[in-house]
């Protein structure tokens, strides 16, 4: 019967995806997928992915059994604003990415003219300005809301999530320029305090509201599709009541553009002697690396597979190159294992930057640790997905590199985890499903995940 | 003093010792400031930071290790590239790295002045005191900026 059934949708820049979950029997009934026809009309592709999707016993209902979410037409593209890099501005960057966001690009102090017209060239959905703790710097958030508010060719919207005490007279500019302008929550109101939530909330309205629409999806969209899978993560880790989570988890997710690492866990420091620098990470940490996608913009992972060469991998640098010119998915074993071997190479690196790193200082007083970012070290628990992964021949092999690696102590990789595999692709639907039934979500996920 | 004047307390560099900037906290608290409490083992660059993200009015800094002139080598360059002349900064604890300098206050003083510092404080100080000397200095701080 159709209300047992639950369609989850995900409008890919590629691909339109579509995942059915039976509620009752909670578990997988079929994933499909077609061209997505987002430039033209959105609706087409769905149709047809449903199509694909249909076999006698499939009733899909009416359209308000769907849940969407979107990376299309370039995902949620934003731009961060804030005022000292270390501080303001990353606290920007880290939010923005934690609400599922593409950070384009992140800019600090006050923006220049020349900053001004590059953010006008990369056309974000969003400006997320940012910069003073509550009560402290006002200069450059102003200066900065007054540089934006003037420009006429700048579309994005505009949110200010900096000093509170800016507000009034921000408002005031925007008002005077005929603009429209967001408020939420400083997110760094004070030194040390990294506080996402209200400003991850307000970029998510706003996606749902009017980017989406934007980019021509008339269906109601959710969420982004990374902000799917970092759903997916946390209710993994947390379970439901009468489910126990997994714990601190880690996510790695492939794909042919990026590679998107999740954590999920507390920074804690490693060592009661260790002491934590740096700004705080959020509880729930999304890295993006738009360098590392396997597909396309190779040449960083060309570049890691060259300096890591012994005597066999010359045939995975020319394999590395021929794609980097084709984009062709492997179709021999051959080329399935080289694909993989390439995976590899990414996820290595990619785990590498988002990963806790220790650093050892030797003062007259003895060995000072500084920690910055996640001690990861504890995580027993590492999950695979995108395309690269779940098809590939030998799936754990790529994920072994998040393993700790004594050559390099520094590194806080999981020492001893698990491995598991999204094995029917279908993460980003567990992290919309559990906007409606985290507790069925849990247990379908449960079940769909394999481990290797 | 009508507005909440900000400061920033810690520890510079590596040195752990943390009860006298505590202290200094809690008094600054009592008398009407607001505190940014940084701790001990607060690299140089983090007072710098903080005090632009937050448009601190004064820096109170704490050294016990006699580590301090070290530390704060190219303190005032770097507080005047991130824009902070205008920052109070103050000095204490136990600056001196040698008996000679320990015994020689006031030589020692001049040497912080010239690193930066407005006032600088031997071990044994009267915190009430100092709280006076900030607000007096805070105080014609705000009289020039309004004249000029």
């Amino acid at each position: 019967m159709s209300q047992h059934q639950k369609v989850l949708v995900d409008f890919g820049s590629t691909f339109t995806k579509v995942v059915i979950f039976d509620l009752s029997r909670e578990s997988l009934v079929v994933r499909s997928q077609a061209i997505s026809t987002v430039g033209v009309d959105a609706t087409v592709g769905l149709k047809r992915a449903i199509q694909n999707a249909l076999t006698p016993g499939i009733n899909v209902g009416s359209s308000n059994n769907y849940l969407a979410s979107s990376s299309a037409a370039g995902g949620l593209r934003m731009i961060c604003s804030g005022f000292v890099p270390e501080m303001s501005s990353e606290a920007a960057r880290r939010v923005a990415l934690g609400a599922g966001a593409k950070v384009v690009e992140t800019f600090s102090h006050k923006l220049t003219r020349s900053e001004i017209k590059r953010i006008q060239q990369l056309g974000p959905d969003i400006i997320l300005l940012c910069g003073g703790t509550d009560g402290g710097n006002s200069e450059v958030l102003i200066h900065n809301a007054k540089t934006i508010a003037a420009d006429a060719r700048l579309l994005g919207r505009v949110l200010v999530a900096g000093n509170k005490e800016t507000h009034d007279e921000i408002e005031k500019i925007f008002m005077l320029a005929k603009k429209s302008v967001l408020f939420c929550e400083n997110v760094l109101p004070e030194i040390g305090n990294l506080n996402p939530d209200p400003c991850n909330t307000q970029i998510r309205e706003l996606f749902i509201r009017h980017i989406v629409k934007a980019k021509g999806i008339k269906e109601d969209v959710l969420m982004p599709t990374p902000l799917a899978v970092l759903n997916a993560a946390k209710l993994l880790a947390e379970g439901v009541p009468g489910a126990r989570g997994l714990g601190d988890l880690v996510v790695i997710d492939v794909g042919g553009s990026t590679t998107d690492v999740v954590s999920i866990g507390k920074q804690r420091p490693a060592h009661s002697h260790t002491v934590l620098r740096g700004l705080p990470e959020p509880y729930a940490k999304r890295t993006v690396e738009g360098d590392l996608g396997v597909r396309f913009g190779l040449e960083k992972i060309v570049e890691l597979a060259e300096r890591d060469k012994d005597s066999g991998d010359n045939e995975l640098i020319r394999y590395s190159r021929a794609v980097w010119q084709t984009a062709q998915l492997p179709s021999s074993d051959m080329e399935k294992r080289l694909d993989s071997q390439l995976a590899r190479v990414a996820v290595e690196e990619a785990f590498e930057r988002h990963v806790g790193k220790v650093e050892i200082q030797y003062t007259h007083i003895g060995e000072m640790a500084y920690q910055y970012g996640k001690d990861l070290t504890e995580v027993e628990h590492v999950i695979g997905t995108g395309g690269p992964i779940v098809f590939s021949p030998d799936p754990r092999k790529i994920l072994e590199g998040v393993v700790y690696n004594r050559d390099s102590p520094h590194l806080l990789k999981p020492k001893h985890p698990r491995f598991w595999v999204d094995q029917h692709y279908v993460l980003y639907a567990i992290g919309l499903l559990a906007e409606e039934f985290p507790e069925k979500a849990f247990r379908i996920m449960e079940k769909t995940l394999k481990e290797i | 003093m009508n507005k909440k004047w900000k400061v920033i307390t810690g520890t510079v560099g590596m040195d752990a010792h943390v009860i006298g900037t505590k202290i200094l906290s809690r008094v600054l608290k009592e008398n009407g400031f607001k505190v940014i409490e940084l701790g001990c083992l607060t690299p140089v660059d983090d007072f710098i930071k903080t005090a632009q993200e937050t448009a601190a009015d004064a820096i109170l800094m704490s050294s016990l290790y006699g580590m301090a002139e070290f530390d704060l080598e190219d303190f005032k360059k770097k507080l005047m590239e991130a824009g902070l002349s205008n920052v109070i900064l103050y000095i204490g604890g136990n600056l001196a790295s040698s008996r000679e300098e320990f015994a020689n206050f006031e030589q020692l003083k001049k040497k912080f002045e010239v690193l930066g510092f407005h006032r600088v404080y031997p071990p044994s100080v009267d915190l009430v005191q100092v709280i006076k000397e900030l607000e007096g200095d805070l105080e014609a701080r705000d009289r020039s900026c309004l004249n000029r």
